[in-house]
């Protein structure tokens, strides 16, 4: 495969990368370190493989970068929980972005007067609260299934799980969603 | 609910939309330029890669070849290598009394005794 392969592949894929795993942490630059992991691991091992294999290999390689980065901050987690209660407490966050939906639902608002724009943004933004709030494994079933649209095998070899387990996933994710979003005024 | 008829369930069309919108927000300039700069890096990672492989074992192939010299010649020296098949030839060869007594054959020969008789 030639390199102008790689990057034309890896263009398509590194927007919804870089949302995936916003959602996940919540936090850009995390989220950008995650996604340019991914693109190293992608291109040192996987390069000579055949394109057709790159978009299930990218997204489990990503989906397993999330896992190790949540992984390795439980255990600093850890440490830190034993350090801060031999130190005062200071700023509970840490660098967590959690101000990212309220900005998607102010982003590019220099034109944004009307009412009806700014009504619209806010249902954005109610939406995209809703998905992140979901747990991990069904988020990322759901975004895998429904918004990337890799059937279930796929999902399932993604997600190193079985199908019945990304069906029951998605099944959850999809009913917690419109519980949500009902519960806000939002027909779904 | 059934596996079977969760597949049946649909996402909700507002939710996909949103994710588009939410996918236009999130990516500013800034992370697009970071995430361009990610994809060279790894595009330059992925070409550099198989020539490293070949520098890699041509650093360590002289290497290599000294320390396995080394060992050979350490072990050699220490007697831990077996002898070679001339010397368990030789050693299959002698005869047995030869090794009981390695004058005998000698003495023997010398008086002419061992094969006539005195």
């Amino acid at each position: 495969m030639s390199a102008a392969d790689l990057n034309a592949f890896l263009a398509a894929a590194e927007r919804r990368a870089y949302l995936h795993a916003r959602f996940a942490v919540r936090n850009e630059q995390t989220a950008l370190d995650i996604v340019q992991d991914s693109m190293l691991k992608l291109a040192e091992r996987y390069a000579e493989r055949p394109a057709e294999e790159w978009p299930l290999l990218f997204q489990r390689i990503l989906q397993n970068t999330i896992r190790d980065h949540f992984r390795r901050q439980k255990v600093r987690d850890t440490w830190t929980a034993l350090v801060s209660t031999l130190l005062p407490r200071q700023h509970a966050d840490d660098g967590d972005d959690d101000g990212f939906l309220d900005r998607i639902a102010n982003s590019d608002s220099h034109g944004a007067s009307a009412e009806s724009e700014f009504a619209s943004r806010e249902t954005l933004a109610l939406i995209a609260d809703a998905i992140a709030a979901l747990p991990l494994r069904q988020r990322q079933a759901f975004l895998l299934r429904y918004w990337e649209g890799h059937d279930i095998n796929e999902t399932a070899r993604v997600m190193q799980c079985s199908e019945g387990s990304v069906k029951t996933h998605c099944s959850r994710a999809t009913q917690a969603l419109a519980e949500t979003l009902r519960a806000k005024g939002l027909d779904t | 609910m059934k596996p079977s008829d969760t597949e049946q369930q649909q996402a909700p069309a507002c939710v996909l939309i949103a994710l588009d919108a939410t996918l236009q927000a999130a990516c500013t300039p800034r992370v697009m330029a970071r995430l361009a700069d990610a994809r060279r890096a790894a595009l330059g990672r992925s070409q550099r890669h198989a020539p490293a492989i070949a520098a890699h074992w041509f650093d360590w192939t002289p290497s290599a070849a000294v320390i396995a010299l080394a060992a050979v010649i350490s072990w050699d020296s220490a007697g831990l290598l077996p002898g070679s098949i001339d010397d368990d030839l030789l050693a299959d060869s002698m005869p047995v009394y030869a090794l009981i007594d390695p004058e005998l054959e000698d003495s023997l020969t010398r008086s002419g005794d061992w094969l006539f008789g005195p």
